[in-house]
This record gives structure tokens, C-alpha cells and sequence, in this order.
């Protein structure tokens, strides 16, 4: 084999670049690695933060009023298991709403429903601390309604920060919490059915913590 | 099974349920710990081993976070996001990690290549915001 010299210099230009980018890819894993998010590839930051199943059940009851607009509040009780830890999670919240839909004059009802919460970090051990705090609050149901009613809902609660902020973990997204309710109570206008959407905020402001087969 | 039937059996469910949770809740429930930091500033490590409070960092340049933290639990986890800037409604950190601290001094350091430029640094536990800070890189 005859080596011109030239094909060698290309070689070892090849290798060299090679080189330089094993050692970027390298570095940019060290990064990664030490917490600076901006150098994970989107598999790595799934991997590393993926957020833990936190799921659970609920109840509450709510009442509202109001001519046209009508308005409400709810009182919720949420037990959460985090499936990861073996904690369970209890945790009471009361909020407001606005109510748009087929008029009730006044309601007032009971549910009861599953509750799943998104976005919280895996490597978070106690999640009390993403529990507790203000949401958004944003739901449909639609009731079967002979004055008194039985019906079904699906929701979904934006978890804010103190400052009213979404919170976001690169790797586990947006925290917040979807849930379907099963609706049962009364109301003043019997409309056969009735349809509605809520928008309102709340606050979960109690949260205890009773470890299931978590060793704390 | 009629739909009438599945009901009744749901609602004993939840009902169940609800007396095992109360149960639970006022025998085994504890509150969660409650986490505070006073005092926080960036800070570097000075010649002589002691830590100094620094506002404004050059590039590549190490960046600590000095404070001090009260719990009644005795370990704990806090939270460190940075943004770029002012933080923004629905902007996202560039930085965050997990940290686990105990009661007593903090030296953290945050592992991070900072461009020049502004940044907004928040530690928290959970949504619980402990301590926001400014930082500052030049060239």
C-alpha cells in the first residue's frame, strides 16, 4: 500500500475532530450530569426527572348562588398516595368558583372522585412541600337534574407557586392535578340537564403526612 | 351486576375508604417539616478559607449560595431553579436541582456555566419560595 502522506494528514484531521467531539459530548454530560439542565439531551432530563406517580382520592361538597352569574366554594379533601416513597398524603383545601352553564338559582352538592397529580420530581422524598399552596382550578360536568341531581365531572388544577407562578421541573413539566368526580345533590331550577363549566382558584392549605410502608 | 348494584358498591368503596383515611390521619398523620433560610447571599470561598459575600461573578467563576437553615426536622430537601433575567410567568429555569441540606450553614454550590448577563435565582421547598436572589455575570 502506497501512503502519499496527504490521505494521512486527512486521517488524522478526522481523528482529531473525532476527538474534539468526544470530549465536548464528554463535557456536556459532566454539565448534565451536575445539574445544568441546558446540556441533558430530552431522553436524559426524562431520565432524571421524571415526575413520580402521586395519585389518590377525594371528596368534597360546594355550594353557590347568583342571579345569571352564579358563584360558588367548595371545601376538598384529597387522600394522595406517593406510590414512590409510600407515603400517604392528606390534604384539605377550599377554594372559589365561577359557574357557567344551565342556571341552578342555588346548589348545593357532595362528590367524590379520583385525583391525579402531575409534574412533581422523582427525586423530591417529601412532596408535602409541593402539595401545600395556591391552584387554579378549571372543570366541566354535565348532571342528569330532577331538582335533585347525579352526575359526573372532569377537572384540572394548575399547581402555583407562592407568587402565583407555575411551577416547572425540567425533566417532570408543569405540576398539576387532573381529577373525575362522580356529582350528586340539589338545586333550585330542575333542568333536566345540566351542563356547565368552572373557573376559580384555591388554596390547599392543610397537609399532613402518614407514611404507608415508607420507612419515615 | 346491574348499574344500581355497581353504585351501592362504589359508594360502600369511598365510604370505607374514607373511615380507613380518617383513621390513619388521626392516628399515624404528622405535619410535614417546616424548612426556613435566613440570611442567604452568593458567596465565593476567600484565600483564607472563609466565605465571602460576592453580588457579581466573572464567567466561569465559582457561585455558592451562603445562608443559614432552620427546621424542625433534621434532614431536609430545598429546591434551586435559576432563570434567565426576571422571571417571567411561564418561563422555564435553565438550572434546578434536588439538594439535601441539615440544620445549621449552608454553602451550596450551583454547578452551572453562566453566560454574561442577568439572573434570577430561586430556592424553595416545594412551592413554598425560601429565598430569591440576583445574580450578575460579567466578562
Amino acid at each position: 500500500m502506497i501512503d502519499d502522506g496527504c490521505s494521512l494528514t486527512q486521517y488524522q484531521k478526522e481523528q482529531n475532530a473525532q476527538k474534539l467531539a468526544i470530549l465536548e459530548k464528554e463535557s456536556q454530560q459532566r454539565k448534565c450530569n451536575s445539574g445544568n439542565y441546558n446540556y441533558c439531551s430530552t431522553v436524559e432530563l426524562i431520565a432524571k426527572r421524571h415526575p413520580k406517580p402521586v395519585s389518590g382520592i377525594h371528596v368534597g361538597y360546594s355550594g353557590q348562588a347568583g342571579p345569571g352569574l352564579e358563584g360558588g366554594v367548595y371545601h376538598q379533601w384529597d387522600a394522595l398516595v406517593d406510590w414512590k416513597e409510600g407515603n400517604l398524603y392528606v390534604v384539605k383545601t377550599v377554594g372559589t368558583f365561577v359557574y357557567l352553564g344551565s342556571p341552578t338559582g342555588i346548589e348545593g352538592d357532595v362528590y367524590v372522585g379520583t385525583s391525579n397529580v402531575h409534574g412533581i420530581p422523582s427525586d423530591v422524598k417529601d412532596i408535602s412541600g409541593f402539595l401545600k399552596g395556591p391552584q387554579f382550578d378549571a372543570s366541566a360536568s354535565v348532571n342528569a337534574d330532577v331538582g335533585l341531581f347525579a352526575g359526573g365531572g372532569k377537572g384540572v388544577n394548575v399547581d402555583l407557586d407562592e407568587n402565583g407562578k407555575p411551577v416547572y421541573t425540567s425533566g417532570a413539566g408543569y405540576m398539576y392535578t387532573t381529577e373525575s368526580s362522580l356529582e350528586f345533590g340539589g338545586n333550585a331550577v330542575p333542568n333536566l340537564v345540566d351542563v356547565n363549566v368552572q373557573f376559580g382558584l384555591s388554596d390547599a392549605y392543610d397537609v399532613r403526612v402518614i407514611p404507608l410502608w415508607s420507612n419515615k | 351486576m346491574n348499574s344500581k348494584n355497581f353504585g351501592y358498591i362504589g359508594l360502600v368503596v369511598v365510604v370505607v375508604l374514607g373511615i380507613l383515611i380518617m383513621w390513619l390521619d388521626s392516628t399515624f398523620s404528622h405535619e410535614p417539616p417546616t424548612i426556613q433560610l435566613e440570611s442567604t447571599f452568593l458567596c465565593e470561598k476567600s484565600g483564607n478559607n472563609k466565605w465571602m459575600q460576592i453580588n457579581e461573578f466573572t464567567v466561569g467563576e465559582d457561585i455558592y449560595v451562603c445562608g443559614q437553615a432552620k427546621s424542625n426536622a433534621q434532614d431536609f430537601q430545598i429546591q434551586i431553579r435559576v432563570y434567565e433575567g426576571e422571571r417571567g410567568a411561564l418561563e422555564r429555569p435553565i438550572y434546578y436541582n434536588n439538594i439535601d441540606v441539615s440544620n445549621g450553614d449552608l454553602h451550596i454550590p450551583l454547578r452551572i456555566y453562566l453566560d454574561p448577563g442577568n439572573y434570577t435565582m430561586e430556592v424553595s421547598n416545594g412551592r413554598d419560595i425560601l429565598s430569591t436572589l440576583q445574580i450578575r455575570v460579567n466578562d
